[in-house]
């Protein structure tokens, strides 16, 4: 095999891994504070895509611009929706709490197909198809930008986690909440912010993933596959496993497509995934499964 | 309650005579379809209401199944009601199998594989291509039959699918393997602790949860006759039989029948009863709308909200007199 | 898991079970009779179509007037009712509404002149959703509930192969525009007919016809396939790769990808490492310009390209390649200039109805030669006869805005689609040699990029 294919794959693989970790991180944060696993990550990555879309396509606004946009509006939204609708399931089953987020996967679905139709939508930039060659390798520009977006959200992210109060206090919720509360730390308002941050870290991701790759409506469904397979791997609520899971599997993704059919790639993360519950259920850098009692 | 008793036994009279009054296609189709997604909620119920495991993952196995089926017809001419039975066991094998991957340890897992196992069997079924014809989909013979019989052979498999699958769950219910189900669902680690294989339990009982969607999507494979990878794996579907037996009750062996009878003649309809255009639009939403308002609002489901309700107006008030009354024991 | 506190059910509620039972099937029986008549609608026409049937319906009871020349089938009051389940909404919403819009303007036009055998005709639309069990059920309902006198079929081949079934039960005549894919003719119907020139696996024959027409020394030696996932595109690619296989020119490079493919760097790269002279590119929209703009920017220079779908959408095409779409050629069943007979009427009455709709798809063209075909049929058994229909359709060529269509024993056409290639920034079609839409010769080797 051609050795600068595989380089080529390298260099494509690591851009992807990027992207990935931030739409993988908000749903480990989740987890973390939550122990539910949102299944509507996915649909609220695809609505932050859409939004994006509607406003490249209106206003001309760039879908990476447009990031500082649907960040905030929807770190209030996950914050209401927190608070007014799964805090009060928090006292049923988990169960419950599962149902409702794929719930609402599916409304997100309704509606992105109602309002926006079921075609394929993707945010056609003009830097879109432009690359630049190393040598023998080249990198196509878009993934360059996206993958620096990427970066500098979850370096603020990763910030936010390790020098402020607010970060200590989602990391002791997370760790163990009734300890945490036992501390001084206000678990119920930590777990609404923390919720909201994961919501906002995952539009962030939306217009990264409108500009890099066509999607509609059911995409959702072929996303949190991904998704899921890198918060596994990585160790549920672990952001830093999340990381390194996203890497790893963007380059097997991309080494894959070089040998294998370019629709087979995505069964990487699938095999993955079952192979990591078979082998170590906690993933990389998870503990042990820690259950209520 | 002799009475209680025999309602179910009318039922299932009525619904054996019924093609003999009723020849239109489109009410036997209704039916039939009603009892397919009963049987498959019925089943779902096992795993989602006796030991409280929500499995998002029905429809991977229905479409697999009815490929599986498909295949056996194209490529070896054995029809779908003889294959369905063995179909179901196969589809309940390869359950326990995900059941081993994903039940060992309590927690997340499940949900997580079968959410994502649903979206490889699809997948799976795109790009084999060479065996499944990918996109372009599998064109199944057609039954040789006269044009006024033909459905009827689906109409009685599927019934006969939800006698077995209420049968199951009945006999599930009232043995030591289902209280040690709801054992489960209610404190697993005491369950756990006090002796019962937790792990054989919940693998069990998601293998024959899975079985019935499997020969379910056997003979749906034949009434459709042209099967596609979207065909087959259409997330309404896992949609849908979650919502019924939410809807008619979780944990409850007639719950899932009732929320069937409720909802699938309303999804049929709403295309007749609302202007056009507007059904399809909201069918999505509608349904997700539901099923969040049910679970917020009515997590029991119709069945036991409603025998709670009728238990509360029957029982005398309570006098406390210490060391006179026994505990309550749940009948 | 928390506890929960439910109690054990008690079996005291199955007479609500057997209630609601007996009352969905009361409820079926009682909405069976009426049929709906909604208000007014966001789909006005099609809502409008079903809206005019209930008011026909609900007048039922008058006599029907006695047969004439001018009306030769009773009742002469009464509307022929065509039946229809349709992708109005769902992933197959766009090209469904656009068929659908076919139907109606053809409706009109008929209805406009006096109707067909001087009845009114009604467009008896439902909404499948794109769900392939509810067009099932749609399909059941039209037949034995509302018992419609004629059938049209649905867009897209996967939802023609179950409906054509049930048509067949019922011994309906299916005229369909859409399903075009080799599999729906497997089963042998002789109820089907396709209306389109050709099925979808001889739509790029225009195209091999014309490489293989070639100078040996000119003809190319090599040919590369990359292609999205779709049964159409496969069926057109697979087709067309036989028939250049069998001639000798070798397939260096063959490769699907999935819809949600935007990157074509990689597919570029190894289509050029493959060496291939000529590319036939399965796409279906903007993967058609993905694929040019990849292939330029690495300065692959193909002696020819081909694509299935996508150059003929000419707006977004032109505008997002500028002069690189110079020497590209695509298929097409219908031009909006076509020169055939009463396409202009078609065009005109199009613009009128749905004046929001600047570029009119083929989808809608298809749709409307459907009628043309049913038209053609009725008025040549003089009947509504499904059988009889059958019969004529099977022995008789009709002359559609797609052409002079004509059928094999299972419903397959046996017409041409043609082939266009854009010259000096405009699309113009350059085949077959004697179609009289053709202005302009195929230009080989293409321009380079």
């Amino acid at each position: 095999m051609n050795a600068h294919l595989l380089i080529q794959a390298v260099v494509l693989g690591l851009l992807a891994g990027g992207v990935y970790a931030l739409m993988a991180s908000g749903l480990t944060l989740i987890f973390g504070v939550m122990r539910v696993v949102n299944v509507a990550h996915a649909a609220m990555i695809l609505t932050a895509a859409y939004v994006s879309w509607v406003l490249f396509t209106t206003f001309g606004l760039d879908p990476i611009a447009s990031i500082l946009v649907v960040m905030p509006a929807f770190f209030v939204g996950g914050a209401l929706g927190q608070r007014f609708v799964l805090r009060h399931l928090g006292d049923r089953d988990m169960t419950l709490t599962v149902l409702v987020s794929f719930g609402i996967a599916i409304i997100l679905e309704g509606l992105q197909g109602s309002i926006w139709s079921s075609n394929f939508q993707a945010i056609n930039t003009s830097y879109a198809q432009s690359s630049f060659a190393i040598g023998d390798v080249y990198v196509p520009l878009v993934r360059l930008i996206a993958a620096g977006a990427a970066l500098v959200v979850l370096g603020g992210l990763f910030l936010l986690l390790t020098r402020s109060n607010l970060g200590r206090a989602i990391r002791a919720t997370t760790q163990d909440p009734r300890t945490a509360a036992l501390v001084g730390v206000n678990v119920e308002q930590v777990t609404m912010i923390a919720f909201a941050i994961g919501v906002s870290v995952a539009a962030a991701g939306g217009p990264l993933l409108g500009v890099l790759f066509s999607f509609y409506p059911a995409t959702q469904w072929l996303w949190i596959g991904k998704l899921l397979a890198i918060v596994v791997l990585g160790g549920m609520g672990s952001l830093r496993g999340t990381f390194v899971a996203a890497m790893i599997l963007g380059l097997a993704e991309q080494i894959a497509a070089v040998y294998l059919p370019l629709d087979w790639a995505p069964l990487v993360f699938l095999m993955v995934l079952f192979g990591v519950l078979i082998v170590r259920p906690q993933g990389l850098f998870g503990s042990v499964a820690r259950e209520s009692l | 309650m002799n009475m209680r008793k025999q309602f179910p036994i009318v039922a299932l009279a009525l619904f054996l005579v019924l093609p003999v009054f009723v020849h239109e296609g489109f009410y036997l189709d209704l039916l039939l379809f009603t009892f397919m997604y009963a049987a498959m909620s019925v089943g779902w119920d096992i795993m989602g209401g006796y030991a409280g495991y929500v499995s998002l993952g029905t429809v991977g196995f229905f479409g697999l199944g009815s490929y599986a089926a498909g295949l056996l017809v194209v490529h070896a001419g054995i029809p779908v009601f003889v294959s369905a039975p063995f179909i179901g066991i196969l589809t309940g094998i390869l359950g326990a199998g995900l059941g081993w991957v994903s039940l060992r340890v309590r927690g997340t897992s499940f949900v997580i594989v079968t959410l994502t196992f649903a979206s490889v069997a699809q997948f799976l079924m795109l790009n084999l291509r060479g065996i499944t014809a990918g996109s372009s989909g599998l064109l199944l013979p057609l039954l040789n039959l006269p044009a006024d019989q033909v459905i009827l052979p689906f109409y009685y498999s599927m019934l006969a699918l939800l006698v077995a699958a209420i049968l199951v769950s009945l006999a599930i219910r009232r043995s030591k393997f289902g209280l040690g189900l709801i054992a489960i669902r209610e404190e697993e680690g005491k369950a756990d602790g006090s002796g019962v294989n937790t792990s054989l339990y919940k693998i069990l009982a998601f293998a024959i949860s899975v079985s019935f969607a499997g020969a379910a999507g056997a003979i749906h494979a034949q009434y459709l006759n042209t099967i596609t990878p979207d065909s087959e794996f259409e997330l309404i579907i896992t949609l849908t039989v979650i919502i019924m037996a939410l809807v008619g009750g979780r944990g409850t062996v007639w719950g899932p029948v009732l929320g069937a009878f409720i909802i699938q003649p309303l999804s049929v309809y709403l295309i007749y009863l609302a202007p056009s255009g507007i059904a399809g639009q909201l069918h999505l939403v509608g349904l997700g709308v539901i099923l969040v308002l049910v679970v917020m609002f009515l997590p029991n489901g119709i069945i036991p909200t409603w025998d709670a309700w009728r238990n509360a107006r029957r029982r005398p008030p309570k006098v406390d007199v210490p060391g006179t009354t026994l505990p309550e024991v749940a009948s | 898991m928390r506890r929960s506190n439910r109690s054990i059910a008690v079996p005291g509620v199955r007479p609500l079970l057997v209630l609601l039972a007996a009352g969905s099937v009361a409820l079926a029986g009682c909405a069976g009779a009426a049929t709906p008549s909604p208000a007014a609608s966001a789909a006005a026409s099609v809502a409008a179509s079903v809206a005019a049937s209930a008011a026909a319906s609900a007048a039922s009871s008058a006599p029907s007037a006695s047969p004439s020349a001018a009306c030769p089938i009773a009742p002469c009051d009464q509307p022929i009712v065509i039946g229809v389940s349709q992708a109005l909404t769902g992933d197959k919403a766009d090209p469904g509404t656009a068929i659908e819009q076919g139907y109606e303007v053809w409706a009109k036009e008929v209805n406009d002149a006096g109707g067909l055998l001087g009845r009114q005709v009604v467009i008896k639309s439902y909404d499948n959703q794109s769900l392939a069990d509810t067009a099932v059920s749609q399909m059941e309902r039209l037949a034995t509930v509302d018992k419609v006198d004629l059938m049209f079929g649905p867009f897209s081949s996967v939802l023609t192969g179950p409906t054509s079934a049930v048509a067949a039960k019922y011994k309906y005549a299916y005229i369909e525009g859409a399903g075009g894919s080799p599999s729906v003719f497997s089963r042998n119907f002789t109820n089907i007919f396709f209306v389109q020139p050709a099925t979808a696996d001889h739509q790029a024959d225009p195209f091999v016809q014309y490489i293989l027409s070639l100078p040996a020394d000119q003809r190319p030696k090599s040919a590369a396939y990359p292609q999205q996932d779709d049964p159409f595109v496969s069926a057109t690619e697979d087709g067309a790769q036989a028939t250049l296989e069998a001639a000798g020119i070798k397939t260096v490079y063959k490769q699907v990808y999935p819809p949600t493919q935007t990157d074509f760097s990689a597919i570029a790269a190894a289509v050029k490492a493959s060496g291939a002279e000529i590319v036939l590119g399965g796409t279906i929209g903007n993967d058609s310009i993905s694929q040019v703009q990849a292939y330029a920017s690495i300065n692959y220079q193909p002696k020819a390209v081909y694509m299935t779908s996508g150059p003929s959408t000419v707006g977004p095409f032109k505008q997002a390649l500028g002069s690189k779409v110079n020497g590209i050629f695509t298929g097409d069943g219908w031009v909006q200039t076509s020169k055939a007979p009463g396409n202009d009427k078609f065009v005109a009455e199009f613009h009128a109805m749905f004046p929001k709709v600047t570029d009119i798809g083929t989808e809608s063209a298809e749709g409307y030669s459907v009628g043309q075909v049913l038209q053609a049929a009725v008025l040549g058994t003089q009947s509504i006869d499904n059988a009889k229909i059958i019969a004529w359709l099977h022995a008789n060529k009709v002359q559609t805005v797609q052409g002079l269509i004509g059928w094999d024993p299972i419903g397959r056409p046996n017409g041409s689609f043609l082939l266009e290639q854009y010259q000096n920034d405009k699309l113009l079609v350059v085949g077959p040699a004697n179609d009289p839409n053709k202005n302009g010769d195929p230009v080989y080797p293409k321009p380079n990029w």
